[in-house]
């Protein structure tokens, strides 16, 4: 094992710098090192004014987390590599070095709080019973780290578009207040506001999340929640309503009839173009006939499966 | 208004947001408060982020408020300030509880009672458990925000203000997250800033937890109570250098059959208590693991040696299934064999809990108007030697009345929010010295001098005393405060400039320690968590008293004062 550590960070100072630009640097390897403890030493032994944050040393704060060599990580717990690349994490407004933006406590710990359709919300919660409450802590435990945020696709695509999406970290938020609250709806709407079905099952988020908690499980349920209570908008509903009656009577989805369940089959006209674009560019699917079960790659794979499980 | 500062008006003003301040400012804020708080580090930040699990209040069955009184004051070796005893006890259920109704979910029963543990120290199951404590620091600031309380991140305060009269009434304050100068003035001031972790080379608290607040008081004149009662846990993180110190507990956390080895395997705890061995109190376990480790029978990175082999897997605290947290710490920096009872771990004790502080009253008044205290910045609720999750309940049971009380004294007097042109001398002349900082006049850097305080504490002023070190340490600390005033090295930059924000720290840790290293000059006894060997025994007819630390005039006052002992006298409790 190499007795230092070579560190490429991304140094950032908005007043000065118009872009980031990598410095590297070497620190003497110890024991047990996590990422957090070369940062510590660089600050005081090098570069005073290294931009990174650090509170709890413990995965609680949620402050430390940033790219390392590429994965968003917690720096508090992270073992270090023998060459490591620093960056802040993706996807957020940097502040400084490897400091992004956090938002405001009140944006990023109770958004709802103050907005009209809270006035005259009971305090009242319910008390949860023995077996609600892992899955109420499941949700609520999330630390504000930003990391699932940060590798969201359906986020970073619709940040600046009319639907905004309002990300994992604040749907799973949510998702804990509807589970607790005496009365629900206002937090409901405010989900609905969020637009949690633009979410697209990626599964990243819970994939990175730190304390493994499970954005995306909390978001389809937040989406469930709105279709039973009708609180979506029609196309959503009707997606929502095509894609159970598909799998329900074929056990797969039939995308056509998906299209034409949302829009009707004169407003599916409005999407050949797109659809003859796609043909152009080889996008679109080999028009397919007939149940897939009855495809010789499907077979095999079903034989496949009938054969590991009688052995 | 002609200041050159941003100025900001409240009914109150919280200073510190772990859980004694959040509660303060929910608890004012939903009875119409204006109020607004002011966080150092983030939230959640601070000691009650990082804190155990479980908090302890008088809810089972078979359970008193009495028996809990009698288990704080007897762990407490008397010196607890009974009134304060007594108002914690008979409150800590219904404000613990009230947690539940604001959001967090503790451990039931199937049937639907609590599930309670017995934390060490305690006679009965009254340990409620279950969440994650930077949780409930979350809980309550969402609560908080609702109910219209303004919390601030990343302000670093820097003194506090005093209308003509003497009273409290603001303070100033570097958002350093933009390097700009605050003032905030209020008709109350609550001081929650908690711990003092920091002051120490090895301690289980965050960064935030270097003092401020016992600063700030010492600058208007409060008084301070029993500032030599440090508490330190017997079993810390050893390596790695980032977490060293963050606690692993005490020996019942890992089951019945722990056992404490130095470096040549020898059993070592039952030379220092032939009864209870491990299972001591948390002072006589430290105080013992620092002395192996100085005589030299210490382990490769300066700790003892964990043997959890004789356990039961089912049996401890530090399981998967119960502080999932903590057990997969111990997995990422030990390694799951350690995390698993399959091989010893190493341990070192380490700076946890200040017992004493600011004097308060039940109603949380300090001696100073205007200002009041809850929470660890305050004293003395636990005398010698505080009991496993009593904090936790202080701090709900405290900031509580705090919230209420700062509303009686708006309501009660006439005391109005003060023209900050009125206090145009104090801003300008702190705005002066804070920016003075910048002009780069020293040759050190605050985080090396902070090392220096932390390296004087740990040796003069820690687990083990003795009065000349103290004198020593104390001699030291004052040297050290005149290199000081000639100037430090500070980067300059505005944005989350730390170098600054220890620079504005390191004169206030010098302060507290200043005081912490007098007052346990000043004790000449050994009792609870403070240990001198040049009086190792208890001394029941000179210090049943609380030492009393204050500045009066530029120089520091020390003196003693007789123990509350109001509610069951020690005849009584001696009995038990």
């Amino acid at each position: 094992m190499p007795e230092t550590i070579t560190v490429t960070i991304d140094r950032f100072d908005p007043q000065v710098d118009k872009t980031p630009h990598p410095a590297t640097f070497r620190v003497p390897r110890q024991d047990g090192m996590v990422v957090a403890d070369v940062l510590q030493y660089l600050y005081e032994n090098d570069t005073p004014d290294l931009g990174f944050l650090w509170e709890c040393r413990t995965r609680r704060c949620g402050t430390c987390a940033m790219r390392v060599n590429g994965r968003p990580v917690l720096t508090c717990s992270e073992p270090v590599a023998d060459e490591m690349r620093l960056e802040p994490l993706e996807g957020l407004p940097v502040i400084r070095d490897l400091i992004v933006d956090r938002q405001e406590l009140q944006r990023r710990l109770a958004p709802w709080a103050g907005e009209a359709h809270q006035q005259g919300v009971r305090e009242t919660r319910i008390l949860l019973q023995q077996g609600e409450i892992a899955h109420y802590r499941a949700l609520s435990e999330c630390i504000d780290c930003f990391i699932c945020d940060s590798v969201c696709p359906a986020l970073a695509e619709n940040s600046s578009s009319a639907s905004q999406f309002a990300g994992p970290r604040r749907l799973i938020r949510l998702e804990a207040q509807v589970q607790r609250r005496a009365e629900p709806l206002p937090w409901l709407v405010y989900a609905a506001q969020g637009n949690p079905s633009l979410c697209t099952r990626c599964f990243a988020c819970t994939q990175v999340c730190p304390r493994d908690l499970r954005p995306a499980e909390a978001i389809g349920s937040l989406t469930k929640r709105l279709y039973e209570r009708q609180e979506l908008d029609a196309h959503k509903a009707s997606h929502i309503r095509s894609f159970i009656h598909s799998i329900r009577s074929g056990a797969w989805l039939d995308e056509f009839r998906l299209l034409v369940d949302i829009y009707g089959v004169f407003g599916v006209v409005k999407f050949v173009p797109q659809a003859l674009r796609m043909l152009v560019h080889g996008k679109l699917p080999r028009p397919h006939f007939g149940h897939p079960a009855q495809t010789k790659d499907i077979q095999a794979v079903l034989r496949g499966l009938e054969n590991t499980r009688s052995s | 208004m002609r200041l050159d500062a941003a100025c900001i008006s409240s009914d109150i003003l919280v200073i510190g947001a772990g859980g004694a301040g959040l509660r303060a400012a929910l608890e004012a804020s939903r009875r119409g408060a204006r109020v607004i708080v002011l966080s150092k580090g983030p939230v959640p930040g601070g000691a009650t982020s990082v804190s155990g699990g479980v908090i302890q209040a008088a809810v089972g069955s078979g359970d008193s408020p009495e028996q809990h009184f009698r288990d704080t004051v007897l762990g407490g070796r008397f010196l607890n300030n009974q009134r304060l005893v007594n108002t914690f006890v008979r409150n800590a259920p219904q404000k613990v509880l009230d947690l539940e109704r604001y959001g967090c979910a503790f451990d039931r029963k199937k049937d639907g009672s609590l599930d309670l543990r017995m934390p060490s120290g305690a006679t009965r199951n009254r340990g409620i458990e279950g969440e994650v404590n930077s949780n409930i620091q979350k809980i309550l600031a969402q609560r908080a925000l609702e109910s219209g309380a303004r919390i601030h991140e990343f302000m670093m305060v820097t003194r506090l203000l005093q209308d003509s009269k003497g009273a409290v009434c603001g303070a100033t304050a570097i958002d350093f997250s933009c390097g700009a100068f605050l003032v905030f003035v209020a008709r109350v001031v609550i001081l929650t800033t908690g711990a003092v972790g920091r002051l120490y080379k090895v301690t289980a608290c965050p960064r935030s937890s270097t003092g401020d607040g016992i600063a700030l008081a010492r600058q208007v004149g409060a008084r301070f109570v029993n500032l030599e009662m440090m508490q330190f846990i017997p079993l810390a993180y050893a390596y790695p250098e980032f977490i060293k110190g963050f606690t692993l507990g005490e020996a019942p956390n890992y089951g019945h059959h722990t056992r404490l080895l130095n470096s040549k395997g020898e059993r070592f705890m039952p030379k220092y208590d032939a009864k209870r061995a491990e299972y001591s109190t948390r002072d006589v376990v430290a105080r013992a693991n620092y002395i192996e480790v100085q005589e030299g029978r210490g382990t490769p990175h300066g700790g003892v040696w964990v043997d959890t082999s004789q356990n039961d897997r089912k049996d401890g605290l530090y399981q998967p299934h119960k502080l999932a947290d903590r057990y997969q710490m111990i997995v990422d920096f030990y390694g799951a064999k350690k995390a698993n009872f399959e091989e010893p771990f190493e341990a070192t004790p380490s700076a946890l809990f200040l017992i004493g502080g600011v004097e308060i009253d039940p109603s949380c008044r300090t001696n100073v108007p205007g200002l009041l205290g809850a929470g660890e910045v305050t004293a003395n609720l636990h005398g010698a030697n505080r009991l496993g999750a009593n904090a936790l309940a202080e701090i709900q049971v405290f900031g509580s009345i705090a919230g209420v009380q700062a509303l009686e004294e708006i309501q009660g007097s006439q005391r109005q929010v003060p023209e900050p042109d009125s206090l145009r001398g104090q801003i300008d002349a702190e705005k002066a010295a804070v920016f003075g900082l910048l002009q780069n006049t020293g040759k050190k850097r605050a985080c090396h001098f902070k090392r220096e305080i932390q390296r004087i504490m740990w040796d003069g002023v820690g687990v083990v005393r003795e009065g000349k070190n103290l004198g020593n340490a104390l001699a030291e600390l004052r040297q050290l405060r005149d290199v000081i005033r000639g100037g430090m090295t500070v980067a300059k930059q505005s944005l989350y400039n730390y170098d600054w924000v220890e620079a504005l720290e390191v004169p206030k840790m010098i302060d507290v320690a200043e005081m912490m290293a007098a007052s346990a000059l000043s004790r000449t006894e050994s009792r609870g968590a403070h240990y001198r060997t040049d009086f190792p025994k208890e001394d029941d007819e000179h210090w049943l008293r609380e030492t009393v630390v204050q500045e009066i005039g530029g120089k520091l006052s020390i003196s003693s004062q007789p123990v509350n002992m109001s509610v069951v006298p020690l005849m009584e409790l001696q009995a038990v």
